[in-house]
């Protein structure tokens, strides 16, 4: 009887352990767990809150582009048409009749080309602008501000029906695109500017390719802030920037953007993007 | 004269009432008061059965006293911990008030008030550690940025837990216990793990009322 009431003794010292032991191992799990989950939502709160500074300053940085462009067109363009048209009807006290209404007809003519301007400027490129057009037709914009300008002769062309890639990626995009048009502007020399957008199912490819002096393209170690942003920006969207150029060659810029990888990219980190 | 002998884990159940009064601002804010009653009667309840065996008397009647008026502070703690909303909340109160209704018929129908209401602590026990469960799993699944270790709930589900499993085991086989003299070295089993499981449970509460403070405080 002793013997027996002492294996129960035992049985249930040991169930009691045992329960013991699951519980504290149950609340180290949940303890380790949570931790790993704080740990990874923290990671992700940093990743967004860069983002969205990344976002901001690429915002500014287009407002600003827009402005310098802006005041480059009216210095330029706009100033210009309209001092002339000042100097004709300040001209036509002293002319017949006749002249002065060729005159009269000829300042008409500039004030609409003055107003037609400042129409096309209005439709420069700030990021509502963007957000409102889409990416395809806001370069189609900037690729004939450039060809009026008479700088560069700009080919811009569209493979593929277009579909939005998120407000926020074309945003990001189009200020890649800004960047290296400045540089192909300021630097290369060059006459002719291809731009290419290809929408496909799968793939979305953005190429801009000069014909300009190029430069030694050697992973992008000894390359200027420029390019390197241009890089930094591609990765914050998901997408894959190569550059290639090679002295005397021309330069050309794609960016990549794999539509099924940067759905998983979007989803998991920057919901706001996803599109 | 009869000497009233308390003993040493019971130390752990007036510690942490006192902790509970000392802090009581601070559990006030995070819906914890209940525990200020409940700990009360555990205390009361610990005093007199320690003189009612100091007089030789059986201290079954007043511990199933004692299941009855801790019950509802229990469920009205993890109520307010688990902070339910619509159907949850119905289904929980529900649920609590049918497990008190069981509660009351096997006190007065079905084990009666003469010896002590094993299926009433299984019961209770059973609900408890899922409740304890419960918080565990809203607390892993919350968005708050603290951690899991340095809440105070957490420390409450995590005492509660450990002496509700043991506890069914120990007070569930009570009767077995007590019939078949289940001992080691002449000493019941009941008196060699009640004690370490009770002071694990009030250590746990003491330190998730010190936890209150220094979340409110945060």
């Amino acid at each position: 009887m002793q013997k027996i009431s002492q294996e129960i003794a035992v049985i249930i010292i040991s169930i009691v352990i045992l329960l013991i032991i699951i519980s504290v191992v149950v609340l180290l799990l949940t303890v380790y767990y949570d931790n790993t989950k704080k740990r990874l939502l923290k990671e992700k709160r940093v990743l967004k809150t860069m983002y969205e500074q990344a976002l901001l300053q690429t915002k500014n940085e287009i407002q600003e582009q827009t402005l310098t462009n802006v005041s480059r067109e009216i210095h330029d363009n706009i100033t210009q048409v309209l001092s002339f048209v000042k100097l004709n009807l300040a001209m036509t006290g002293s002319l017949s009749e006749t002249e002065k209404a060729q005159k009269v007809d000829e300042s008409r003519k500039l004030v609409a080309q003055a107003i037609s301007d400042l129409r096309d400027l209005s439709k420069s490129m700030s990021f509502e602008h963007i957000v409102k057009l889409g990416l395809a037709a806001t370069i189609q914009i900037e690729a004939d501000r450039i060809n009026k300008s008479g700088v560069v002769n700009a080919d811009f062309e569209v493979e593929g029906d277009t579909y939005p890639l998120g407000d926020q990626r074309e945003l990001v995009l189009f200020r890649i695109f800004q960047e290296a048009l400045n540089n192909t502007l300021k630097h290369s020399g060059a006459k002719l500017l291809k731009i290419n957008l290809r929408y496909s199912e799968q793939i979305f490819i953005l190429t801009i390719a000069d014909d300009g002096a190029g430069f030694l393209n050697n992973g992008l170690q000894n390359d200027g802030s420029g390019l390197k942003n241009m890089q930094s920006r591609a990765t914050l969207i998901g997408a894959v920037l190569t550059i290639n150029s090679e002295p005397g060659k021309g330069c050309c810029i794609k960016i990549t953007i794999d539509r099924l990888l940067q759905q998983i990219y979007a989803n998991a980190n920057y919901p706001n993007s996803a599109r | 004269m009869i000497t009233l002998f308390i003993p040493w884990y019971e130390y752990f159940e007036f510690l942490s009432l006192l902790m509970a009064i000392i802090y009581y601002t601070d559990i006030k804010k995070l819906n914890l008061l209940p525990f200020i009653p409940l700990l009360l009667i555990v205390c009361l309840t610990e005093l007199a059965a320690a003189k009612l065996v100091s007089i030789g008397i059986p201290t079954y009647t007043i511990y199933n006293y004692y299941l009855i008026l801790t019950t509802p502070f229990y469920f009205y703690i993890f109520y307010n911990i688990l902070n339910y909303n619509g159907l949850g909340r119905y289904v929980f109160l529900t649920i609590c008030l049918l497990i008190f209704i069981f509660i009351l018929i096997n006190f007065f129908y079905l084990q009666g008030n003469s010896r002590f209401n094993t299926f009433s602590l299984i019961m209770i026990e059973f609900i408890k550690a899922i409740m304890a469960l419960l918080t565990l799993l809203k607390l892993f699944d919350g968005e708050d940025t603290i951690k899991i270790y340095n809440h105070p709930f957490f420390w409450i589900s995590a005492g509660t837990l450990i002496f509700s499993l043991c506890s069914i085991v120990i007070l569930g086989l009570q009767q077995l216990i007590e019939i078949k003299k289940v001992q080691i070295d002449g000493k019941n089993i009941y008196r060699i793990l009640q004690p370490i499981i009770i002071a694990i449970l009030y250590t746990s509460y003491c330190y998730a009322f010190y936890l209150c403070r220094k979340l409110v405080r945060k």
